[in-house]
C-alpha cells in the first residue's frame, strides 16, 4: 500500500514485483495450509523456487539503481561480477565433472547456492560502493540492507539446516520467520516514503581524461611518499 | 565440512559488509564535503611546508645544540615536545595522502574509460603510504623524531631506489600521452 501511495513501485519495479509475489504466496499457502496440507510441502518449495528467482531481479535492480549514474564504478563491478560468476560456474562445473559434489539433490541445497551467489554479488557491490564513496538514496540504502541481511541469514539458516538436519529443523521454524520480520521492518520504515537517490558529489569537469586523472593521482602519491622519505632521512 | 566453512563464512562476510556500508555511508554524507576543481588539484593538495617542517623536525641540527647547552630537564622537554610534533606532521602527511585518494575515488566513479587494473594498483600504492605512515608513526614513539633517520637509514636507501623507479616509469608514461595527444591533434 506505501509502495502504490508513495508511487516508489514506479522506480523499483522488480523489488515491487518480489514482494508483491511473496504476500500472494504466503495469503495463497495459508489457504493450502488449511485445506490441502498434502499439496503443502511439495508447492511450497516450486514457490520458493520462483522467490528465488525473483530475488536474482531485486539484486540486479540494486546494481543498476546503486550505480546507474556512475559509469566508472560501474565498469569496475561489471569486472568483478563476471570474475565472481565465471568463478562460481567453474567452480560448480569442476565440481560436478569430478563427481566431487553433484548437483544439488534438494531444493535447500539449491536455494543455498543461489542465495550465496547474490551474497557475493552484494558483497562486491557493497565493497566499491564504500570505495568509491557512491551516494545512494535512503530507499535504495533500505532495499540493499533489507535484502543483503535476507540474503545472509537465509545462507546461514539452509547451510545449518542441510548440515545439521531434524535438530535445527525446530529451530529453523522459529529463526526463518524471524529473520524475514525484521527485513520487513527495514523495507517498512526506509521505503515508507519515496526519495530520490542523491546525485554524485563529485564536479563532471573535475578530469575529462581517465589516464590524466590516474598520472595526477600517482604523482601526489609520489609526492606524499617523497616527504615520508624525508621523515626517515632528513 | 570446507564448503559449510564456505557458505558461513560468505554469509558473515555479507552481514559484516552490510554494517560497514551502513555507518560508511551516513559518515559519508555527514563528513566528506563535494570534490571540486578548486578542491581537486594533487600538486597544491600535497603543501610544501611539509618539507621545511620535516627538514626540522627531523633534523638532528636542534637536538645537537639542545644537548650541547641544556639541561636534562630541558632536553627532556626537547623530546617530548618534537615527539608530539612529529606525530602532527605525520597526521598531516596521511591526511593529504586520503584527500588525493579521495578525490581520485570520485572523480573516477564517473569515468568510463577507467581500468580496474590501473586501480588496483593505485590501491596498493595508497595502503603502502598508509602502512609507511604506521611505520613510521611506532618508529616515533618507540625512539623519537630525531633517532629514526638512524634507525632506518638502511631502509630509506631501499625506498629512494624504488621511488626513483616509479619517476622514470611516470616520465615514460607522461612522454607517451604527450605523444598520443600529439598524434591525435
Amino acid at each position: 500500500m506505501r509502495a502504490v501511495a508513495s508511487e516508489w513501485f514506479q522506480k523499483y519495479r522488480l523489488f515491487f514485483a518480489y514482494v508483491a509475489c511473496v504476500f500472494a504466496q504466503d495469503l495463497f499457502f495459508l489457504e493450502v495450509y488449511f485445506n490441502a496440507r498434502k499439496f503443502y510441502s511439495s508447492m511450497y518449495w516450486s514457490a520458493e523456487f520462483l522467490t528465488v528467482v525473483l530475488g536474482c531481479g531485486v539484486t540486479w535492480e540494486i546494481f543498476q539503481g546503486t550505480l546507474k549514474r556512475c559509469r566508472g564504478a560501474a565498469r569496475m563491478a561489471s569486472s568483478v561480477l563476471i570474475f565472481v560468476l565465471v568463478t562460481a560456474i567453474s567452480k560448480v562445473a569442476v565440481n560436478v565433472w569430478d563427481g566431487v559434489a553433484p548437483w544439488p539433490g534438494t531444493m535447500v541445497e539449491l536455494e543455498r547456492n543461489l542465495r550465496t551467489v547474490q551474497a557475493a554479488f552484494l558483497i562486491a557491490l557493497g565493497l566499491l560502493v564504500v570505495y568509491y564513496g557512491i551516494p545512494m538514496g535512503r530507499n535504495l540504502i533500505g532495499i540493499f540492507f533489507g535484502y543483503g541481511l535476507f540474503i545472509s541469514t537465509s545462507v546461514l539458516n539452509l547451510t545449518l539446516r542441510a548440515f545439521l538436519g531434524a535438530p535445527f529443523q525446530a529451530a529453523w521454524v522459529y529463526l526463518q520467520p524471524l529473520c524475514y520480520l525484521a527485513v520487513l521492518t527495514i523495507w517498512c520504515v526506509s521505503l515508507w516514503n519515496y526519495r530520490e537517490v542523491p546525485a554524485p558529489r563529485v564536479e563532471p569537469r573535475i578530469e575529462s581524461d581517465y589516464e590524466q586523472l590516474a598520472l595526477a593521482t600517482r604523482k601526489g602519491f609520489l609526492q606524499v611518499r617523497a616527504y615520508l622519505d624525508k621523515g626517515f632521512r632528513p | 565440512m570446507s564448503q559449510i566453512l564456505g557458505f558461513l563464512a560468505i554469509s558473515m562476510l555479507l552481514i559484516a559488509v552490510l554494517f560497514f556500508l551502513l555507518y560508511r555511508t551516513g559518515a559519508l554524507s555527514k563528513e566528506v564535503p563535494g570534490v571540486s576543481d578548486e578542491a581537486f588539484s594533487v600538486p597544491q593538495v600535497v603543501d610544501d611546508s611539509l618539507k621545511q617542517l620535516s627538514e626540522r623536525i627531523f633534523g638532528s641540527d636542534d637536538w645537537e645544540f639542545v644537548q650541547s647547552h641544556a639541561s636534562a630537564a630541558s632536553r627532556h622537554l626537547f623530546l617530548k615536545e618534537r615527539r608530539r610534533l612529529a606525530h602532527a606532521w605525520l597526521f598531516r602527511v596521511q591526511r593529504d595522502a586520503r584527500c588525493v585518494m579521495r578525490a581520485h575515488r570520485l572523480a573516477a566513479a564517473n569515468m568510463e574509460r577507467l581500468r580496474p587494473s590501473l586501480e588496483i594498483q593505485l590501491g596498493v600504492g595508497y595502503l603502502v603510504i598508509l602502512m609507511s605512515c604506521k611505520l613510521l608513526a611506532g618508529l616515533i614513539s618507540l625512539v623519537g623524531p630525531t633517532g629514526v633517520h638512524r634507525v632506518v637509514a638502511s631502509l630509506t636507501d631501499l625506498s629512494a631506489r624504488l621511488r626513483g623507479m616509479a619517476e622514470i616509469e611516470l616520465n615514460v608514461q607522461e612522454f607517451s600521452a604527450m605523444s598520443a595527444s600529439r598524434r591525435a591533434r
